[in-house]
């Protein structure tokens, strides 16, 4: 019991000797001036003293694009900024190799094309894909970039992620595509080819439709589809509505396997396929547009009167003109097979009332196009009237090329 | 008794840390030290107020400057001359630029030709801007390649100091100072064409064409103030259309420079009557006879030019049954040689079906037998030679005569430097019951 009555005195004497230590030292120490913490200072910058000297340029580079992106971020380059360079720098990169390999086929003459043998297409394509696959992982999408404001300037509803997802698929079918075409060197297309190009746009179609909700893939592919630029060209003299343009859009989406991209000359059976495909599409969109709007559609799909239309609307013309002058080739094609077919009139009086009508045309389609116009239409849509001009020869020879 | 144990170790706990806080007085309490600081600044206000502002001042020390922040971005001058200080390459000095004009140039570009969410499905990509818009894009346009020239020179679109193959192809070998000036030249007329033939809706009426002809003809003037005589021939000869037009088979028939220019002399004064853009108040068959006569007058001259042989090498080119088989081969789907052997089985079909066609010991029933065996044995001939896949896409091209000679009819081809013509005699048909047989056909 003594022993640590005293062993505690003395540590209780310790306490207070100690207590005062420190509350002296802190004391001495809030009194004398703060030491200067040292400062994070950058070796006096050669660029902000002379504009710059080379150790900038390569303490900035790195082999990983990443860390050189990340690098040029951490020495103030914005980040739109540091991306972009660090895609020039893959870009770089991937041309020394791409220029490598095409030097074996870039030396031709002036007055020659190119022609790539398949190994060397398909070394170049290996290498653009390697780049674009890179880029994809490295740098990610480039919300900065062309395209994507071309999309969302387009289609404004859509997010970025399927922005992103619609331009990676565009560009993965793309890709695709030229591997295939690619192959050809110079050559033709075989039905197996032709196969994988129709597989792509069935798979395209596919992807797509995971991305977007049925009625935003309608709409995506009402503004881009080759289908519907097919279509702008038949609706080009047919001034049809937009409710018009979906139905037909449709109604031809349904027979996009018949009536597929041709890129081989077919068959017998498949021109007979194909032709039967078309006159069923025919029936249906009749029986959608109803018997007027679907004549006027039918006339719309004629080479001569989609000229004949653009030619009013350059004269500054009503439409109705082009009908007008449309009524006159009808007429006058109906009754010039009889004239050519009558057997009782000599070659003389054949051709007196060959003239007579050709008189005949140009006097009524002056009359609604003018002097100046039908000039010009008969090298736009008024090519029919030069069968009222020749006399009946033999069919001329058939010129391969 | 307990009492005193548990208060010594309390105790040796405290002189524990008091030893720690003496040895480092940043151990101790935040409470303890603002104690003391209170005291100080009580008993010294002045020092309280400096040491206030001493921390102050240090949160507010401004942060180092990053590189990028030392680089006199607001004058581009100044920026390209730093970057090259700096040992920035070429490439990344544009980049650099382009983005300070980002917003300036390419963004504007972007709002003035940017689609229409709401045009109609069936009116748009007309491609036809406003005049106002198409004004003010060109406008940007050229401030900004100005810019681009003014600062980067020569590198303004390239990384090394050379021009590219394709621009000595389009150029000849000129200064890549030289090649920019006039890559600038027809990138405005380029426009202003574009321009143009988008409001032309694919009609081009007489003042059109003058449009546009006076565009060629101001575009030829600027190029031709940039280069010497020689250097515009050159150019003129690089770019004409008939060239254009004959790439496609200099590219099978291998033409040294020499063979082409003689070819080109020889093709491009005829050019407009064998390639009329339009008959004008010319009748069909006057446009007919005129191209006739112009393709008579340049075989001739090019059979002079080329010798027999060098010919009938150049229209076999020109021939598209001979560029798909050529093809085949470059495809690699068919052996080496097999392209010229199948391509010659087409003149023996021709041979072979004269002959028969002319063969006075043959009735009509036995012509027309022997011309289906001689098609058909051709087929087969073919596919074996191509194989199935090259065979099948090359008969779906040659079907149209070899089918005609099935029919009993007997075809014969005429090369010419604008293709292959071929002419087909049909044996003449069976005569009705009770009439007497038909002459054959001429």
């Amino acid at each position: 019991m003594k022993t640590s009555t005293a062993l505690l005195g003395c540590s209780l004497l310790a306490n207070g000797l100690l207590a005062l230590a420190v509350c002296s030292k802190l004391s001495l120490r809030s009194a004398a001036p703060s030491a200067p913490s040292p400062s994070i200072q950058t070796p006096a910058s050669p660029a902000t003293a002379a504009g710059g000297g080379p150790e900038i340029w390569s303490s900035l580079q790195n082999p990983d694009l990443r860390t050189y992106r990340a690098q040029l971020e951490a020495a103030g380059f914005s980040p739109r900024l540091a991306r972009a360079l660090a895609a020039a720098e893959l870009h770089r990169q991937f041309m020394a190799r791409w220029t490598a390999v095409a030097r074996k086929t870039d030396d031709y003459p002036f007055w020659e094309q190119l022609v790539r043998d398949p190994a060397t297409s398909a070394e170049l394509e290996r290498i653009s894909r390697e780049e674009y696959e890179t880029s994809r992982e490295l740098l990610g999408p480039n919300p900065d970039g062309d395209a994507p404001a071309l999309l969302h300037a387009q289609f404004p509803s859509l997010s970025e992620d399927q922005i992103t997802q619609i331009l990676n698929i565009s560009q993965d079918y793309g890709r695709g595509r030229s591997e295939i075409f690619g192959s050809l060197a110079g050559g033709s297309m075989t039905t197996a080819m032709r196969d994988k190009l129709l597989a792509l746009d069935h798979d395209q179609h596919a992807q797509l439709a995971q991305v977007l909700t049925p009625e935003e893939l309608e709409n995506y592919e009402l503004r881009t589809s080759q289908l519907a630029g097919e279509l702008r060209v038949k609706f080009s003299a047919f001034d049809g509505t937009d409710d018009e343009f979906r139905t037909v859009f449709r109604l031809q989406s349904n027979f996009a396997d018949r009536l597929a991209p041709q890129y081989v000359p077919p068959t017998p059976e498949e021109r007979d396929a194909r032709e039967a495909a078309q006159k069923e599409l025919s029936e249906q969109i009749h029986a959608a547009l109803g018997d007027e709007r679907f004549a006027q559609y039918q006339r719309s799909q004629d080479f001569n009167y989609q000229q004949t239309y653009r030619l009013v609307g350059r004269l500054d013309l009503p439409h109705s003109a082009a009908d007008d002058v449309w009524a006159v080739q009808q007429d006058i094609q109906q009754r010039f097979p009889a004239l050519r077919a009558n057997r009782t009139l000599t070659p003389e009086a054949r051709a007196q009332q060959l003239a007579a009508m050709a008189d005949e045309a140009k006097t009524r389609i002056t009359s609604i196009l003018g002097e100046r116009g039908f000039e010009a239409y008969k090298q736009y849509g008024g090519n029919w009237m030069q069968m009222l001009q020749r006399a009946p020869a033999a069919p001329p020879a058939r010129t391969a090329r | 008794m307990k009492l005193p144990v548990v208060l010594l170790s309390v105790s040796l706990v405290a002189n524990a840390a008091l030893i720690a806080i003496w040895a480092q007085p940043s151990f101790a309490p935040s409470g303890l030290r603002d104690y003391f600081s209170g005291v100080r600044s009580r008993r010294n206000p002045g020092e309280a107020s400096q040491s206030v502002a001493s921390a102050k001042n240090k949160a507010e020390q401004p942060q180092p400057p990053s590189p990028w922040s030392a680089f006199e971005k607001n004058d581009l001058h100044k920026l390209v001359a730093q970057l090259r200080a700096a040992g920035f390459p070429s490439y990344a000095i544009r980049v650099i630029v382009e983005d300070r004009l980002r917003d300036s140039y390419a963004g504007r570009i972007r709002q003035l030709t940017a689609p229409d969410p709401n045009a109609p499905y069936a009116k748009m990509g007309s491609g036809q801007l406003s005049s106002d818009r198409f004004n003010e894009m060109r406008r940007l346009n050229d401030e900004h390649e100005q810019i681009l020239h003014d600062l980067l020179g020569v590198f303004a679109y390239r990384d090394s100091g050379a021009i590219t193959n394709d621009e000595r192809r389009s150029y000849g070998d000129l200064s890549p100072g030289k090649v920019d000036a006039i890559q600038r030249v027809e990138q405005d007329y380029e426009e202003m064409k574009t321009q143009a033939r988008a409001g032309m809706d694919n009609i081009t009426l007489p003042e059109d064409k003058e449009r546009i002809a006076l565009l060629e003809r101001e575009e030829h003037t600027d190029l031709a103030a940039l280069l010497t005589p020689e250097e515009m021939e050159n150019y003129d000869i690089r770019h004409s259309p008939v060239t254009g037009r004959l790439r496609q088979a200099m590219t099978y028939f291998h033409a040294s420079e020499s063979e082409f220019r003689a070819i080109y002399q020889i093709e491009a004064p005829l050019e407009d009557v064998i390639y009329p853009s339009s008959s004008g108040d010319r009748s069909v068959d006057d446009v007919v006879a005129a191209q006739r006569q112009a393709n008579a007058q340049m075989s001739d001259q090019l059979k002079a030019a080329l010798g027999d042989e060098r010919y009938a090498e150049f229209t076999r080119s020109s021939d598209s049954d001979y560029r798909m088989l050529v093809g085949f081969e470059r495809q690699q789907t068919i052996p080496d040689g097999a392209a010229l052997q199948v391509y010659d089985l087409r003149d023996h079909v021709a041979q072979e079906s004269t002959r028969v066609f002319n063969d006075s010991s043959l009735d009509n029933s036995q012509k027309l037998a022997a011309l289906q065996t001689l098609a058909q044995s051709t087929r087969a001939q073919m596919l074996n030679v191509l194989g199935p896949a090259a065979g099948e896409t090359y008969l779906r091209q040659a079907s149209f005569w070899l089918a005609a000679v099935e029919r009993g009819q007997a075809v014969s081809f005429t090369p010419t430097p604008q293709g292959t013509t071929s002419n087909f005699r049909s044996l003449p048909a069976p005569p009705r019951a009770g009439n007497a047989p038909a002459p054959a056909a001429p």
